[in-house]
């Protein structure tokens, strides 16, 4: 019964770490158009989540968990824009390094970790139901 | 008469506390199905003769039977699964969530005989009315 209830714990993590990631996703896209506010600045730079698994010494499980937020070093996209504040000498604006297809991409493999982990809690939950109907 | 310790009853609490604790450990690895560099992780399937090994042999009647059989914990060995994603894990979501369904329908076979096992000590306790 101890085993189940770490095993839960476990799939817990794992769907806090997915939304953790899935809330990454969003501030993502959320800043896709977030230019830079002057002309020397730079504009939103993309984040990507780092997960790693951690040991839970009380119940000796490998939990996972995000541990910190990476930046995308990649370089800005360029749009020619003179009109904008925050353009250049040359009228180039530069925007974030974000790519809304692949954004989409991560939201759904975030998605179909979470179901996963779902999916695992869900059956370990009927596991336990059936040690309790020994007590019927 | 110690009731869970009738062979029949022990070895269906080994096999479940055998079970329980692998879809722990394929729990794990679902959740860790996005950690760079993770490995899949499985226990040591169970063997027929670990049913078999009794604590302590009684082979006199004045002898002390051993209050409680000792769970002899299963071992977790590394069982990476063969496709490796881009950052290094080595977990397929797929094959995992197989084995869980698998070991859950294990489990509800086993406590459906220990269910079957008790009801018939119940009916020996209470003779048929």
């Amino acid at each position: 019964m101890d085993d189940l209830s770490t095993a839960m714990q476990v799939s817990a993590s794992g769907m806090r770490a997915q939304s953790s990631r899935i809330r990454v996703v969003a501030e993502n896209l959320a800043n896709a158009q977030s230019a830079a506010e002057a002309p020397g600045l730079d504009p939103y730079r993309r984040q990507t989540p780092v997960f790693s698994s951690r040991l839970d010494r009380a119940s000796g499980a490998n939990l996972v968990e995000m541990t910190r937020i990476a930046l995308d070093p990649s370089a800005f996209t360029l749009k020619y824009d003179p009109g904008h504040p925050s353009a250049d000498d040359e009228g180039y604006v530069r925007l974030p390094n974000v790519n809304p297809l692949i954004e989409m991409m991560d939201l759904r493999e975030a998605q179909r970790s979470y179901e996963a982990n779902l999916g695992a809690l869900d059956t370990i939950r009927t596991m336990s139901a059936s040690t309790l109907r020994i007590l019927e | 008469m110690d009731l869970s310790n009738t062979p029949l009853l022990a070895g269906l609490a080994r096999r479940l506390e055998f079970l329980a604790a692998r879809s722990g450990v394929i729990a794990e690895n679902i959740a860790n199905a996005d950690t760079p560099n993770y490995a899949a992780r499985d226990l040591a399937p169970q063997k027929f003769a670990s049913h078999l090994s009794p604590v302590m042999r009684i082979s006199d009647p004045r002898h002390i039977a051993a209050a409680s059989t000792a769970s002899a914990s299963s071992r977790v060995e590394m069982a990476p699964d063969p496709d490796v994603s881009l950052n290094g894990n080595r977990v397929s979501v797929e094959t995992q969530m197989m084995k869980l369904s698998q070991t859950r329908q294990d489990y509800q076979l086993a406590s459906s005989v220990y269910r079957k096992a008790i009801d018939m000590i119940r009916l020996a306790a209470r003779g048929s009315r």
